[in-house]
């Protein structure tokens, strides 16, 4: 019986090693290829679908010559697609194509002079020969030449940054914070980045510099090519380069006792002139003459804490300084002189400050949240690239704003927001600020997907 | 003895077959457990939170695993320029 059961064994051991080489072969041949095939697939893909509903009061007695009071909706959809791909271990490249539109545009008025209004285009519009551009919102690539370095170049994460990314329950989604400026700009960036332990400190600096050049094509063609001078305006050469720099320190530390992750953020940036054409301004008398140049200069410090006291609380504060020195006039019929942003006479400079504290409460899968501004009178807030539509943060006063978001799933999240803005002077822009008693009420409610 | 020979020759196919195609990602899940929580999660437990770690968290939050609280291992790359 013994030995039965020995020559069953031996048999068996003969068998089953041939038997399970072959098996083994073809797993691991299997798992060689998906290896490979991993190894090739240096693509990643995400995006955003977000839709938002607004419906705004606003109010303004004071002063009488431009008083208003009118109620409004907007209807808005934005969607972007992320490619992102890791070309080898030194060579990450990431991008947004993107697009923001107004739900079923049923009227859209034509500017120019005898040509009548397009009604619905908006619902054909992807397969109206409208042309081939797509808009860029974000197209650039690292590369990293030690472990600590690493030069950028493209169309940076300049928009969207912190504390915006805490009323959406999302992380971080861009480099600065976003009352310095929100916005996509082009061009290229040094970072320093140093990780030890729970801490982290980053060094960049980034150089966004504007063109304007006097050829749309921007080539220099043709039997009289354009391009090959600066542009005159009103007899002053303007640069076709003006540069804008920004310089930026971030330190991070993680699991602290006073919260789980606390960021501190220090950013300063600085224009070259930037040249105002007065012949662009019309104000229905004829068009505008002169010419104005404006630098702008800001700092911001940020503090951000998320999971303070380990509890599901956050808050940030961001703080921004601003300054704009204007230069020349521009002189536009029936408004006559204008001095730059802000400006009463000639050659001034204006200064001011803002500041935004912003908290958020997280309960299981609801966040409910709160911010407050207090904005100063002549302060430069750049937010072209804003989810809201009434300009809140860049208001000229204070601002309060109350929400409850609610994850449906990690990725879908369903809020709903009030904001109240009380304004104390009139919109930073071309032409003196003065006071003002404008009111602004917006009740909102936004569907978000994230993937 | 004999007996136990043939028992591992009849596993060997099994040993060879349970090798992981998340490997890697079941490890740095066992380890931000380990980390945290100072416990061993066995690799079946590990491949459940791949999903919960890596997917479906918000980067810098912490995920709660059995009433501990492990940092979400998403990355949040694109999001702030050289990083």
């Amino acid at each position: 019986m013994f030995y039965n059961f020995k020559k069953i064994a031996v048999a068996v051991s003969l068998i089953v090693p041939s038997f399970v080489n072959a098996q083994t072969m073809s797993v691991e041949d299997r798992l060689s290829e998906l290896e490979a095939n991993q190894s090739l697939n240096i693509f990643s893909f995400g995006g955003y679908l977000d839709t938002r509903y607004d419906d705004i009061d606003a109010e303004q007695t004071s002063p009488a010559q431009s008083a208003f009071k009118g109620h409004t909706q907007h209807l808005r959809l934005r969607s972007g697609l992320n490619v992102n791909a890791k070309i080898s271990p030194k060579l990450n490249f990431f991008s947004t194509f993107a697009t923001s539109k107004y739900f079923n545009v049923w009227q859209k008025q034509n500017t120019a002079t005898g040509t009548q209004p397009a009604y619905l285009a908006d619902a054909g519009e992807s397969r109206a020969e409208n042309g081939s551009q797509v808009y860029l919102e974000k197209a650039y690539a690292d590369y990293m030449f030690s472990d600590s370095f690493t030069f950028s170049f493209g169309r940076l994460p300049t928009m969207d940054g912190p504390p915006s990314h805490l009323s959406l329950g999302k992380a971080r989604m861009g480099t600065y914070p976003s009352i310095g400026y929100n916005s996509s700009f082009d061009g290229i960036a040094f970072s320093y980045n140093k990780a030890w332990d729970d801490q982290s400190f980053a060094a960049r600096v980034l150089y966004t510099p504007f063109t304007y050049n006097n050829t749309s094509a921007g080539k220099l063609v043709g039997t009289s090519p354009e391009g090959l001078s600066n542009v005159v305006i009103a007899g002053s050469k303007t640069n076709s380069v003006t540069p804008l720099t920004s310089v930026m320190f971030e330190y991070g530390i993680k699991n602290t006792g006073v919260a789980n992750n606390i960021n501190v953020m220090a950013m300063a940036y600085q224009t070259g002139d930037l040249a105002v054409d007065g012949a662009m301004f019309n104000a229905g008398a004829g068009a505008g003459s002169g010419l104005i140049n404006f630098k702008v200069g800001g700092q911001v410090v940020a503090f951000e804490l998320t999971g303070i006291m380990g509890s599901g609380f956050d808050l940030g504060v961001t703080s921004l300084q601003s300054k704009v020195d204007n230069s020349g006039t521009a002189t536009i019929p029936g408004v006559g002189a204008i001095y730059g942003f802000g400006a009463s006479s000639e050659g001034e400079s204006l200064s001011g400050n803002t500041t935004l504290v912003s908290g958020r409460y997280k309960w299981n899968n609801t966040f409910i949240g709160g911010e407050y501004l207090m904005g100063g009178k002549n302060v430069f807030n750049y937010d072209p690239s804003t989810e809201v539509a009434n300009g809140f943060y860049g208001t000229p006063g204070t601002g309060t704003h109350a929400y409850i978001l609610h994850k449906l799933t990690p990725e879908l999240g369903l809020r709903v927001g009030y904001m109240k803005q009380e304004y104390k002077s009139t919109p930073f822009s071309f032409g003196a600020s003065g006071d003002t008693d404008r009111k602004i009420t917006t009740v909102y409610t936004n569907l978000r997907l994230d993937f | 003895m004999k007996k136990s020979v043939v028992m591992m020759a009849l596993m060997l196919p099994l040993m060879l077959i349970g090798r992981s195609a998340l490997a890697g990602k079941v490890e740095d899940v066992q380890a931000a457990v380990k980390a945290a929580c100072s416990k061993d999660v066995p690799k079946e437990d590990a491949l459940r939170l791949v999903k919960n770690l890596f997917l479906s968290c918000v980067p810098g939050d912490k995920v709660d695993v059995d009433g501990c609280k492990v940092s979400c291992l998403k990355e949040n790359s694109g999001a702030v320029v050289g990083q």
